[in-house]
């Protein structure tokens, strides 16, 4: 069954090859917004509900069955809010900054491999692509801070420009050791050299750059422990202060889309993308043509399901990690992120170095 | 005309205007956001030249952190945009400067002879991540390293001269008060202590 | 101190947090459904000011200004006058409800039991001046209320 609709979405994308290639990109390009913009709009749904959960209340409850339409609802209020334009801001940079940032949010999943075949461009320096994206982001904060003509959204964009440049070169780092493992910077290269099984994947070895990575990914969205920029008890809200109705939505909807770009990453760097956590001799015991053992050998094979799986858990560790920790302080996230996470890298770096002249590791066999 | 080169004209079109704007605008940040414009679009230049490892690199760096700074500052200093003092003083030099450079570029553009130069074509099957790793670790490596040491140095100094008056400072070390554990702190009293 | 150390390089508090979250995000959820639910309310209950009358009609307020000067707030104002019939009655009983705190003192200074306070919580106001209520808004309200506030108030006098 789930053969079929592989099947048939292969026979869609050779149709569409055939045309010409402007249309066929924008086609591939709507087909990767419209599930993400969709899935965003759930996470702020699955953010409220599993947080209210773990202070013990219910969430959103009310708008549609379990609250399902919430989302909608906000969605359609704050389109429908007026946008105001603080007196003597810069109304072009301050227009343009929550461009920016939705652009660059969704332009870095121009590389990601859904699958084996499943990738919109799949380029050599796929790994500097999205870095250089992600590091685009904190333009898009700058100029709206600025832009805003307010203390606060300069405090909290100043803010948060230091904090994205710091941990940007610990999550740098971090890529370097996945970069000397895999040898190459395209993100499919990656996943591939991952083959095997659950002990193959890349966070055994690299499990301090793993830690390392994820904890960075989570400062680089602003998000908590890390959302110093937001510091609503002495920002208010940092550097979107001033922004409402649909300029608010769009720096919001791009600040999900980050978490679950650096989720998807996390995915594919560490945890082996597409690929199924099961060896393959272990598939041997299936009967072929057993129907509900096609089903399980669907499940169990390599696919889509496994990287949807993988994002959806560290996108749930995003929410876990909001549930469970306070603020750090402005000093406490530097400290960390110059003297603890950058020198931690540097180390295992080293001891990486240090394995692959040896060669030892399960990347050599 | 193909599809290419009118992109071309287009990206190039954009570096030359912004090029003119960073120059003319009086709002320091306007300038550097025309900076911005302007390594975008030569990133993009080079990509169309199939460098997309320098191009990405050039994107990361400057865009994403170079200019990220510059910005910092210039947010941070409330630059106030003052009359020039003399404007015929102002002239005189930067009519000469630019003389020069454009006599400069001149010769380099007219009289060095770039059609002859060889232009070594590398592997197509090889990426040229990996024909740049190479050249680096190998070829130049000298220079590279010497590169890696002046920055090294850069940035202790920077360091050094920072943490000149940190004796003064009011702060708190977050190394310290992560050492604080609740027995050094706290000390529960029975009934009869009191 | 190295113990020390090795706990917060293991990030051994934060995962101990993460274990309480999770471990929370299962429990029975205590919250009520607001408007369909509610929570029981006591006899005590302190909510919108009433002003009672005795079962002839008579209102009780004999204008002492006994919660008027009892009122931490300052949120009562009262001004009397002698009636036809020789007493004391109020002509202005004004409650300022965005002054009032809700404390009873004003109920438990009251000697004839006129001001009272009942289990209204919810109310809104739609206007400037709406927040205060005036003798006849508060003696509306008494009135509309009597069965509930005397049920409560003999309810009160027996738990002294």
């Amino acid at each position: 069954m789930f053969d079929y609709i592989v099947n048939y979405f292969n026979i869609l994308l050779a149709y569409f090859n055939g045309l010409s290639i402007l249309p066929y990109t924008l086609i591939l390009i709507t087909m990767i917004m419209v599930p993400l913009l969709i899935l965003v709009a759930y996470y702020t749904y699955a953010e409220r509900k599993i947080i209210a959960s773990m202070q013990g209340r219910l969430g959103p409850n009310v708008v549609g069955p379990k609250g399902l339409l919430q989302p909608f609802a906000d969605g359609v209020k704050l389109f429908f809010k007026e946008i105001v334009i603080p007196t003597d801001s810069n109304k072009f940079l301050f227009l343009l900054a929550p461009i920016i940032t939705f652009t660059v949010a969704f332009a870095a999943w121009a590389v990601i491999p859904f699958d084996s075949v499943l990738v919109l461009s799949d380029i050599n320096a796929g790994l500097l692509y999205i870095l250089a994206m992600t590091s685009l982001g904190i333009y898009g904060i700058i100029i709206a801070g600025w832009a805003s003509n307010s203390k606060y959204a300069l405090l909290g964009a100043m803010r948060s420009a230091a904090l994205i440049i710091a941990y940007e070169i610990a999550m740098g780092f971090s890529l370097v050791g996945v970069i000397m493992v895999s040898g190459s910077l395209n993100l499919g290269d990656i996943i591939s050299i991952q083959k095997g099984s659950f002990f193959n994947w890349l966070w055994v070895p690299l499990f301090p750059l793993f830690i390392i990575y994820f904890i960075a990914g989570v400062a680089e969205t602003n998000r908590a422990p890390f959302d110093v920029a937001e510091g609503e008890s002495e920002l208010v809200a940092g550097f979107h202060v001033e922004y409402s109705g649909m300029g608010f939505a769009v720096f919001f909807i791009a600040e999900y889309a980050n978490m679950i770009l650096i989720s998807a990453l996390t995915a594919i760097l560490f945890f082996g993308g597409w690929l199924s956590p099961f060896s393959v001799e272990s598939l041997g015991t299936f009967a072929v043509n057993d129907f509900t053992n096609n089903i399980i050998l669907f499940f169990i094979n390599d696919g889509i399901h496994w990287f949807i799986l993988k994002t959806l858990f560290f996108m749930f560790c995003f929410i876990w990690f909001r549930a469970t920790f306070p603020r750090y302080r402005y000093d406490q996230i530097m400290r960390l992120g110059w003297k603890i996470l950058i020198p931690l890298t540097l180390v295992w770096i080293f001891v990486e170095m240090l394995f692959i002249h040896y060669k030892i590791g399960p990347w050599f066999n | 005309m193909d599809i290419i080169s009118i992109l071309f004209y287009l990206v190039t079109s954009v570096v030359i205007i912004s090029s003119i704007g960073l120059i003319i605008v009086n709002n320091t940040v306007h300038a550097a956001l025309l900076l911005v414009l302007i390594f975008f679009n030569t990133a993009v230049l080079w990509l169309m030249m199939n460098a997309e490892f320098l191009a990405i690199v050039l994107v990361l760096v400057y865009v994403g952190a170079v200019l990220v700074l510059f910005l910092f500052v210039i947010m941070l200093l409330d630059i106030q945009v003052k009359k020039t003092v003399s404007k015929k003083l102002y002239l005189l030099f930067s009519v000469t400067i630019s003389a020069i450079m454009f006599a400069e570029l001149y010769l380099v553009i007219f009289y060095h002879d770039f059609q002859n130069s060889t232009v070594e074509i590398v592997n197509k099957n090889t990426s040229n991540t990996y024909e740049i790793g190479l050249l680096l670790f190998t070829e130049h490596i000298f220079s590279f390293e010497v590169t890696a040491f002046i920055l090294l140095v850069a940035i202790i100094a920077a360091i050094a001269i920072n943490m000149t008056d940190r004796q003064r400072a009011l702060r708190q070390d977050p190394g310290k008060q992560i050492l604080e554990t609740k027995e050094k702190r706290l000390k529960i009293l029975k009934d009869d202590e009191l | 101190m190295l113990k020390n150390y090795l706990k917060s390089f293991f990030l051994y508090e934060l995962l101990l947090g993460m274990k309480v979250t999770f471990s929370n995000m299962f429990k029975k959820k205590s919250t009520l459904h607001y408007p369909f639910e509610k929570a029981p309310q006591s006899p005590r209950f302190r909510g919108l000011h009433a002003l009672r009358r005795y079962p002839s009609g008579e209102e009780r307020c004999i204008g002492c200004k006994l919660c008027e000067a009892v009122c931490p707030a300052l949120a009562i104002n009262i001004d009397t006058e002698e009636r036809n019939d020789g007493t004391r009655r109020t002509t202005r009983y004004d409650i300022d409800l965005f002054k009032c705190i809700f404390c009873g003192f004003c109920e438990e200074a009251c000697p004839v039991d006129a001001i009272v306070e009942t289990r209204i919580f919810e109310y809104h106001f739609e206007d400037r001046g709406e927040n205060i209520l005036q003798k006849g808004d508060l003696l509306k309200i008494g009135e509309r209320f009597e069965e509930e506030i005397s049920v409560d108030q003999a309810a009160k006098a027996q738990r002294n």
